[in-house]
């Protein structure tokens, strides 16, 4: 990989970082502080506005000036990239996981059909694994469609499916770029980038995984499940949008997977990356929100 | 009994207690190393079977040595290559075979092997007997030490949950006993 490739994903991952600190942010109704040029927007956002302008400034004069390194700048410039981003993955995915963004059943739903998408694109599976990875998804989109509170218990459950569809886009697709040459990959900057930054979102949550693993195992024990109903509120949001404009947003994304499918516009697992995170990110923002109950 | 044995007693009660709740801190950094331990040994796993399957060649190698006890167990073998040299291969990772067949082998002994050829392939030189092949293929290739990890910290966290929540679940509404239930 080129000094360019290594920039890319180095920025994916900072902007990813910045946006997880925006959504915890604003998902605890933290009064953000105004931003500089706009009131619309707050600090950070302007921030990650601007961290997107430099990184790219950047990105684009590495490709064009292609300064020749040597492996051994190149290998210690990606020790600089991967040593804080283990840092970070360990700190904020294992001992303090404040930055994880609260789901709903929406946002599960999305993500497990993108996750479902990549793994059924990728491989044939015999009957009984498609049951086991179909019912939990139809269970949630069922779900997802009607404005019942769930459960903390079921909530957690969810949850637990919700971290192991990001699982799954982990070993299906993430670490290609890390492991294979860039020869035979041909990915673009942009691929980078979202890789970088998809990279830094899965690997926190798989992270996370092993975390709610034990969280869920200590359920046996009925004197632990009051911590359960404690913890479900900082992982999870009761808020959803309408069902009609729900619906419609998994037709549009659908309509995106069909059309990159169909142009090869961004490599597959890209668009599959930008997806989730955007449902993650965004997929409440620009609708008003409908209070449950 | 004494009031001063008594109490010597009663600390010494609490030491067991002490003891779950410092390792209880432990849990989640333990499990997680557990847990990358035993996904790294099951890849490399993988990867030599696929390996072998790939590039596996089969061939009667005669036993050099045979150690328990250095990294998890090997058995080095040396078999003849066409001119007239000797090639070399390593079975690792003693303990996925049966312990009844490895008290058996001794230095100079004859065996069957599957063993992938030399440099460019990954894996190259390490070998499984042909006999336990099929056996290999069906074991994930995690090691007993580490189901043991595993299973010793998920039990700690059943009994003693606090920590893990710890983070998610603010310190002053973790309670060591839970909370009352509201009357209906």
């Amino acid at each position: 990989m080129d000094l360019a490739s290594n920039l890319a994903i180095a920025a994916g991952i900072i902007v990813e970082i910045l946006l997880l600190w925006e959504t915890s942010d604003r998902q605890k109704k933290n009064q953000p502080a105004p931003g500089f040029l706009s009131s619309g927007l707050s600090r950070l956002q302007e921030v990650i506005g601007l961290v997107l302008l430099v990184s790219w400034g950047v990105i684009a004069l590495a490709d064009y000036f292609d300064p020749p390194l040597s492996l051994g700048a190149l290998s210690a410039l990606q020790s600089y990239i991967m040593l804080p981003s283990f840092m970070f993955l360990f700190v904020f995915g294992m001992v303090s996981p404040k930055l994880l963004p609260r789901v709903n059943e929406q946002t599960i739903v999305v993500v497990s059909l993108v996750a479902l998408y990549g793994l059924f694109s990728l491989t044939q599976l015999e009957w009984f694994w498609l049951a086991a990875l179909l019912l939990p998804a139809l269970g949630v989109f069922v779900m997802a469609l009607t404005t019942r509170v769930i459960h903390p218990y079921l909530k957690s459950l969810l949850y637990f499916w919700y971290l192991i569809c990001l699982f799954i886009m982990v070993l299906q697709s993430n670490f290609e770029m890390f492991i294979r040459p860039a020869s035979e990959l041909e990915l673009t900057l942009f691929d980078h980038f979202i890789g970088g930054a998809a990279g830094i979102f899965l690997l926190l949550h798989s992270i996370f995984l092993v975390r709610f693993f034990l969280m869920l195992t200590a359920l046996i024990l009925p004197s632990n499940r009051y911590l359960m109903t404690l913890a479900m509120p900082q992982l999870f949001d009761d808020q959803q949008i309408p069902r009609l404009k729900f619906l419609g947003i998994l037709a549009l994304f659908g309509v995106i997977l069909a059309f990159n499918h169909w142009s090869g516009l961004v490599a597959s697992v890209s668009m599959l990356n930008i997806l989730i995170l955007l449902a993650v990110h965004f997929l409440e923002r620009p609708l008003q929100l409908t209070e449950r109950l | 009994m004494k009031p001063g044995r008594f109490s010597a007693l009663r600390g010494l009660s609490i030491v067991p207690n002490a003891l779950l709740w410092f390792v209880s801190a432990l849990v989640p950094v333990i499990f997680l190393f557990a847990v990358i331990a035993a996904f790294d040994q099951a890849a490399q796993h993988r990867g030599l079977l696929a390996a072998l399957d790939e590039h596996g060649r089969e061939t009667q190698a005669v036993i050099s040595t045979v150690d328990f006890e250095a990294s998890r167990g090997y058995i080095f073998l040396s078999y003849p290559i066409e001119d007239g040299k000797d090639g070399f291969a390593v079975i690792r990772t003693l303990e996925l075979y049966p312990a009844d067949w490895l008290q058996s082998l001794a230095p100079g002994q004859a065996i069957d092997i599957v063993y992938v050829a030399a440099s460019p392939h990954r894996y190259n030189n390490e070998a499984v007997p042909r006999a336990y092949y099929p056996d290999l293929q069906r074991n994930p290739g995690i090691t007993r030490d580490i189901i043991g990890l595993f299973l010793f910290f998920l039990a700690v966290a059943i009994f003693r949950p606090h920590f893990i929540f710890l983070g998610v679940v603010s310190y002053d509404q973790i309670t060591l006993a839970p909370p009352p239930q509201k009357p209906a």
